[in-house]
């Protein structure tokens, strides 16, 4: 009981050394990747404070770090607003009518579609040269789970034509210059699936 | 003077009520945040995920956990954790608010947070890291010192626990904590181009899926960038320079200023349970409860002594 005020002195001060350092690390880290995108790596192999921080991803902090939400950095909407994707999904009886059109799986509160947006932003990977990455991947199983909660939900549908488009929106120098520009939808993936495409748990 | 100042000293050294509200805010926020998915939790974390579980699996490191690894390594009916989650999850909750047990329910709380949020790591967003963090205080703080089941149960416990405790300066180091907070946020946003010629601002009003609930009419601003270049700066000094709400007189306003950006956010980007999360953080911190408590139930004064 004694030193009860000191034990929140020490735990604090653990808190402030660590928010700082994933933070330092976190700022160095998308900034870099943003405005260095080409020669990130060898960038931030150099930087003396970003290896400084470097301790923040052994075991032990990595854990507490994980467990106590402080692995987050607080840059967020930084350094710059990210682009949107939207998704479209047209599913189609047998004799090819169109019966239902959708940007996301019917899902019954507005949180739970806050939370899978927060998962479009892979979709960036589908500019990504790699074919055969595991992320490009990742992205294919995501859209293909989008896609076939779609499907899975219209009794009558036997397949849904899924698209997915990056957002642009014109921006305020782009309006000065040409003030009736309209949003630009750039298609970067195309795919469709059958009910048999599905995975076996979902059948 | 000396006198009264001294005793006012003694006075916030012995005020707990900030932990108070923080310990049944969160309680409170992360038992709505819980039931404000539950009906999509087998689209989101469940057995029907959107993106299978083994798929999200392979990105969560070894080390932590995750209802899909602990349903794998029991071998348990998913059903049945389910029930028992939710079950535990409200009992953890409840006790919270109640301050019964305090600490262990945090931890609890805490635990079973990770279970589910690490289950699926791609549908996780801002918000899931603050609960996480704010629950992680909660494991440690002496938020159950007065208005507690446990202040009822151990009287003589909580008794020492308060004469001891300075509570003044935990405050403060919660107050550090939001200052370092806020001043990365801001910094990071300074250091992007397009957050000081307005562009970010107008970018995050545009984009195709914000302002969906309340439909404001925002397309006008284009003829008036000089506004959203305004903005882009006001949100970097306002979180950048966040530690300017200690000096006395800044304080109101600063905190009027905070919380009416994570309105905005509410409004505009419909990120309800992330703004709420960061008022109840920024009241924790600076709110001030005492004036709160003596004031009549007039609620202008109440609000304007209260931020005093």
């Amino acid at each position: 009981m004694r030193y009860i005020n000191t034990f929140y002195t020490f735990v604090f001060f653990v808190i402030f050394i660590l928010t700082i350092s994933v933070n330092t690390r976190g700022t160095i880290k998308s900034y870099t990747q943003f405005y260095k995108a080409d020669k990130a790596d060898s960038i931030l192999s150099k930087n003396n404070l970003f290896n400084a921080t470097l301790f923040i991803e052994k075991e032990p902090i990595s854990i507490f770090l994980s467990y106590t939400g402080l692995e987050t950095g607080f840059g967020f909407f930084a350094p710059n607003v990210a682009s949107e994707y939207i998704t479209e999904f047209k599913v189609y009886s047998e004799d090819s009518t169109l019966i239902k059109t959708s940007n996301f799986p019917h899902l019954k509160r507005k949180e739970s579609i806050t939370r899978i947006k927060s998962a479009y932003l892979m979709f960036e990977e589908y500019f990504n040269d790699d074919k055969d990455s595991l992320r490009l991947k990742k992205c294919n199983i995501f859209l293909k789970g989008l896609a076939l909660r779609v499907l899975l939900d219209e009794e009558k549908g036997k397949y849904v034509h899924s698209k997915v488009y990056l957002y642009h929106h014109p921006l305020l120098g782009q309006l000065e210059d040409e003030p009736e520009m309209i949003p630009i939808y750039t298609l970067i993936k195309s795919q469709k699936y059958t009910k048999d495409n599905a995975w076996k748990h979902l059948k | 003077m000396l006198g009264n100042t001294l005793s006012n000293k003694v006075n916030l050294e012995h005020k707990d009520d900030y932990l108070v509200f923080f310990r049944m805010a969160i309680a409170l926020f992360v038992g709505i945040h819980f039931i404000s998915i539950y009906q999509d939790l087998p689209y989101l974390f469940g057995e029907e995920a959107l993106i299978p579980n083994k798929v999200t699996d392979i990105y969560v490191p070894n080390y932590d956990i995750s209802l899909y690894r602990f349903l794998k390594i029991t071998n348990l009916d998913p059903a049945f954790a389910w029930s028992i989650l939710t079950f535990l999850f409200g009992m953890a909750v409840l006790f919270l608010l109640l301050g019964f047990l305090t600490q262990p329910s945090a931890i609890l709380l805490l635990l079973l947070h990770l279970l589910l949020v690490k289950t699926n790591v791609f549908f996780n967003y801002g918000v899931d890291y603050f609960t996480s963090i704010c629950l992680f205080f909660l494991c440690f703080l002496p938020s159950n010192v007065s208005m507690s089941i446990d202040s009822l149960i151990f009287k003589t416990l909580m008794k020492k626990v308060r004469n001891k405790l300075n509570f003044q300066r935990i405050r403060v180091y919660l107050q550090v904590f939001m200052v370092i907070s806020y001043f990365f946020s801001g910094f990071d946003k300074l250091l992007g181009h397009n957050w000081r010629n307005g562009e970010s601002i107008w970018k995050t009003l545009t984009l195709p899926y914000s302002n969906l609930d309340f439909n404001i009419n925002l397309e006008w601003l284009v003829n008036y960038q000089w506004i959203m270049i305004g903005m882009g700066w006001s949100v970097i000094i306002v979180e950048m320079c966040y530690f300017l709400i200690n000096i006395e007189t800044l304080k109101k306003y600063w905190l009027i200023a905070i919380i009416a950006m994570h309105f905005g956010i509410a409004l505009v980007l419909n990120l309800y349970f992330f703004s709420t999360i960061m008022i109840i953080l920024n009241l924790t911190a600076y709110y001030n409860f005492e004036a709160a408590k003596h004031s009549p139930i007039k609620y202008p004064k109440l609000l304007t002594k209260a931020l005093n």
